[in-house]
């Protein structure tokens, strides 16, 4: 690449890079290129492809094992003393943000399939909360509880109706409570087509690594690259769980941190799941070519990207308990990624005060997938100076000013 | 290193069983594991009645190995065999190593490590590679060497290097019609090198007593040709051949048929290297050996601490070069561990290594000759599948690179390339090469595919209900 002269430039191509191209090359007067290099670990190939926007929002999926570490936390810091499990929900304004990206999804499938020729393969699943006793119950009660307003995405199932349309589901389990539009799209195809359809809409992507962002006078005036130099005046730092590295280059400090995540997978099966699935011991999801999805871990071991034992048996059981099927069946894979993991879950989009020309749209944390929608369509409105269709206070970098910033286990939940 | 240290060695062909043995001349104990049945690997494959009444009992081949088994018996107490085990992976975290011996999960923690899993026959994609009947060269050979199923009736072995003529050979003295031994390198070539040859005189004689057993039984050996493509019902009949020119790009206008009912094909070998890329080992590149591999240093110890390659999953020599890279790597263990000295150990590889040079250099000669050209990469037609495991046809490929894909792990992303039970193992090789062809840039720069954990296939099972897991 020789050096070259854009408008933007999206430094990180993963699902939320990719997508905010798609929705800026709508725009025919802008110029812009993507900048990406994979690295190990990096979270959209990694992921599950949930667009679980009540699930996660409640801690479920994802956020089962991340609740589960940081209740043990609480638990130790309480000197061992046993506390009614709550869910660990995130705030309104977030389940917004999701529901809203939710929303997003159909319509997409068919104009990027249109545009780009690929299909993310949204499937129509629905996510069941599976419960095996009292206790999971209570738990999901309590989530049942504190959504009136959602009531109609929901419905509970007792034993016979889970076993009836889930014939391979544990025997004994007591029932599940489903939420009905928290389906599951293919990440990596998702991926693929915002960049295809990016790049048929004039984005160039470019191979290469980011070594260095240039200002003068506080604006950004340019992107220094492995392969070249480009001129701009906009960078979009959508780097995931590198963006702090990112953001340092223009003095923006980001409390963003690699938030490991172990996934497991089976043999092509035919179909025996219809749902996807969370119990509080993992998720599991089978995926459109028959493999069957187990995940994650959370856990807090910077960039390391290798897998371990006790984590994937502990993915094991809790698949195996949930589905007995499994037990005869073959783990073929498994893998880790890194999520940008944010100190209150929450993403960090928008403009900063000190750099004229940077605008964050990072920290994506577990639903990266589920909210790119979304962010793509906040943070073109935000290139274009209008009032985004969510306000984009709570997400600013600022929310963090003078607060201590820990990494992602917060203990005031 | 500390030296309370058991030592592990993975593979027990040529490389592994030699590294066994000469840790037992010094009283080492060691555990060799490999996924077979028996001992041998692939090269000293051991028939499953026994060698006593085998059609090939004389051949060079079977000679060689019973030398090794005859100094592996001598050492048996000193060598514990796991058979039947394969290695899954490795956690760099807490390192440990997991196996299935038997389907059966285990861990192996506090061990140093001879990695010696040898190699692959590269895949070549072509118009109807698939067919049933069409094999590796190597799989038509174990076929013959575990003398249980004859492979075919009339067989062709279409590639290159020398494997060529003894598998011809070898299918001959098992009854095996042979049509044709067709050779991409050039005869001028090999005439050329000729004097490098001579640096190992018994290789030179077992090469021509080879080209002089097909002479003698009047099997067709075609030099600067190659496949263009096989077709059958179900089953492969047909196979076109065509001469090659210095690229190896097939003159199709001169392109013949052969009748055949089976095919052995062998363009080039691939290093065995996804235990030791698992375990964070650095690569060196050299396409004549092969394509990657672990670095090592001159007692094949990788940049690993406690890990060393040896054979031809270290660069591809050869069964030869593998059983006096298996001593070295023992003989790097024993200085490491201070159970000999390193002048001590220098004096004792001294003729190993003065060895390992003239097979070396014996086999450098056959570069030019021998070493892959990118016409193989024109083979595929756009509907030829490439990725057997995931029906990937090279369109897709295609299609991808014209999106802009340069590296390996990002080709799998797009097409499910690899994606498959082999992980790439098949295909991994020949995408690579095409990658960097189409892309216009070198081999070693395009990033490979990584391996993941389990590399064979584990129930569940064997997982959940383990204690050790
Ligand atoms: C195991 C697991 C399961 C998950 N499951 C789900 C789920 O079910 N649903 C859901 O919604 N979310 C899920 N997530 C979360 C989701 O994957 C992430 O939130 C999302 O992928 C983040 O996307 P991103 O584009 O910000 O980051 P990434 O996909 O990591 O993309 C960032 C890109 O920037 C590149 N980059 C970094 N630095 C540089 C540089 N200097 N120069 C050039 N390029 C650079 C990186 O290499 C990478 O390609 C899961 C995550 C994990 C790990």
């Amino acid at each position: 690449m020789k050096n070259s002269n854009k408008d933007i430039v999206i430094i990180g191509g993963g699902v939320v890079g990719t997508a905010i191209a798609y929705e800026l090359s709508k725009d025919k007067s802008l110029s812009i290129a993507i900048v990406d290099i994979k690295k190990p670990g990096n979270a959209t190939q990694a992921s599950a492809g949930g667009l679980w926007a009540i699930g996660e929002s409640v801690g479920l999926g994802c956020g089962v094992i991340f609740f589960k570490t940081l209740s043990k936390q609480r638990q130790e810091a309480q000197g061992g003393q046993i506390e009614v499990q709550r869910p660990h929900q995130l705030p309104p304004f977030f389940f917004d943000f999701c529901l809203r990206s939710n929303e997003m999804f159909p319509q997409l499938a068919e104009e990027l399939k249109d545009i780009g020729g690929v299909d993310f393969k949204l499937e129509k699943t629905g996510l069941k909360f599976m419960m095996y006793d009292d206790d999971d119950k209570a738990y999901a009660q309590n989530i049942y509880d504190s959504i009136p307003h959602l009531k109609d995405q929901m419905a509970w199932m007792d034993r016979e109706e889970l076993l009836k349309e889930e014939p391979y589901a544990n025997k004994n389990a007591t029932g599940a409570l489903t939420f009905l539009k928290d389906d599951q799209v293919n990440p990596y195809l998702l991926m693929n087509s915002f960049r295809e359809a990016a790049r048929v809409q004039g984005v160039e992507i470019i191979h290469a690594e980011v070594k260095d962002i240039v200002t003068e006078g506080g604006k950004v005036v340019g992107v220094k690259t492995s392969r070249g130099n480009i001129a701009c005046n906009t960078v979009i730092n959508s780097a995931g769980a590198w963006a702090k590295q990112i953001g340092e280059m223009v003095d923006v400090s980001l409390p963003i941190t690699p938030v490991k995540g172990q996934i497991l997978l089976t043999e092509k099966m035919p179909k025996i799941l219809t749902s996807c699935f969370s119990t509080s011991d993992c998720y599991i999801a089978q995926k459109d070519n028959g493999e069957i999805l187990i995940g994650s871990t959370t856990e807090d071991k910077g960039f390391d990207v290798t897998n371990s034992f006790g984590q994937l048996k502990g993915l094991a059981e809790g698949a195996v308990k949930a589905f007995p099927i499994l037990k005869n069946m073959n783990c073929k894979r498994s893998w880790t990624g890194l999520r940008p993991g944010t100190p209150d879950e929450v993403p960090i989009l928008g403009k900063v005060s000190n750099v004229d020309g940077y605008i964050n749209a990072c920290g994506h944390f577990r639903t990266g997938i589920l909210t790119s929608a979304i962010t793509s369509k906040m943070i073109n409105d935000i290139v274009h100076d209008r009032e985004p269709e969510l306000d984009i206070t709570p997400f600013l970098l600022n929310r963090f000013d003078g607060a201590e910033v820990k990494g992602y286990t917060i203990e005031t939940v | 290193m500390e030296t309370n240290k058991t030592i592990s060695i993975i593979g027990a062909g040529p490389a592994g069983l030699s590294a066994a043995i000469q840790l037992a001349e010094y009283g080492i104990k060691s555990t060799i594991y490999d996924e077979n049945p028996k001992i041998g690997g692939a090269i000293f494959k051991q028939p499953e009645k026994g060698l006593k009444n085998h059609p090939l009992k004389d051949e060079t081949t079977f000679i060689k190995a019973k030398k090794l088994f005859d100094q592996f018996e001598n050492h048996k107490s000193d060598i514990t065999l796991s058979m039947n085990t394969e290695v899954l992976g490795v956690f760099p975290l807490t390192n440990e190593i997991g196996i299935a011996q038997d389907g059966v999960f285990r861990k192996i923690s506090d061990t140093s490590l001879i990695v010696s899993t040898g190699c692959y026959e590269r895949a070549q994609p072509f118009p109807g590679w698939t067919l049933p009947g069409i094999m590796s060269v190597g799989g038509l050979q174990l076929q013959v060497k575990c003398g249980t199923v004859k492979p075919g009736h009339k067989a062709a072995l279409i590639g290159t290097g020398p494997l060529l003529l003894v598998a011809a050979k070898q299918l001959h003295m098992s009854g095996v019609d042979v049509v044709a031994v067709v050779e991409a390198g050039k005869r001028k070539q090999l005439v050329s090198k000729a004097f490098n040859m001579i640096a190992n005189k018994s290789l030179l004689k077992e090469g021509v007593d080879y080209v002089n057993y097909l002479k003698k039984h009047n099997i067709p050996m075609y030099y600067g040709h190659g496949v263009v493509s096989a077709s059958g019902d179900g089953q492969v009949q047909k196979v076109v051949v065509a001469p090659v020119d210095d690229k190896w790009y097939p003159n199709k206008e001169k392109s013949f048929e052969l009748e055949v009912d089976c095919i052995g094909i062998q363009y080039g070998y691939v290093p065995r290297i996804q235990f030791t890329d698992l375990l964070q080992c650095e690569n060196s590149f050299d396409k004549h050996l092969g394509g990657s591999f672990p670095q090592v240093d001159k007692w094949q110890r990788t940049t690993i601490e406690g890990v060393y390659s040896a054979g031809d999953n270290s660069g591809v020599y050869g069964a030869d070069v593998a059983m006096l890279e298996g001593r070295l790597a023992a003989l790097g263990y024993l200085i490491d561990t201070r159970v000999i000295t390193e002048s001590e150990a220098t004096q004792i590889a001294a003729p190993l290594i003065k060895e390992a040079q003239r097979y070396k250099k014996f086999q450098h000669s056959f570069h030019d000759f021998s070493g892959l050209k990118e016409g193989l990469l024109s083979l595929p037609e756009e509907d030829t599948i490439i990725c057997r495991c995931e029906n990937i046809k090279r369109s897709e490929i295609d299609r991808a690179i014209e999106a802009g894909v340069e590296e390996m792990p990002d080709l799998k992303i797009n097409t499910r390339v690899g994606m498959g039970d082999c992980q790439g193992k098949m295909c991994g090789s020949f995408c690579r090469e095409y990658l960097a062809h189409k892309n216009h840039k070198k081999e070693e720069d395009v990033m490979g595919l990584k391996p993941r954990f389990p590399l064979a296939p584990i129930a569940f099972e064997s997982i959940v209900d383990n204690q050790e897991f």
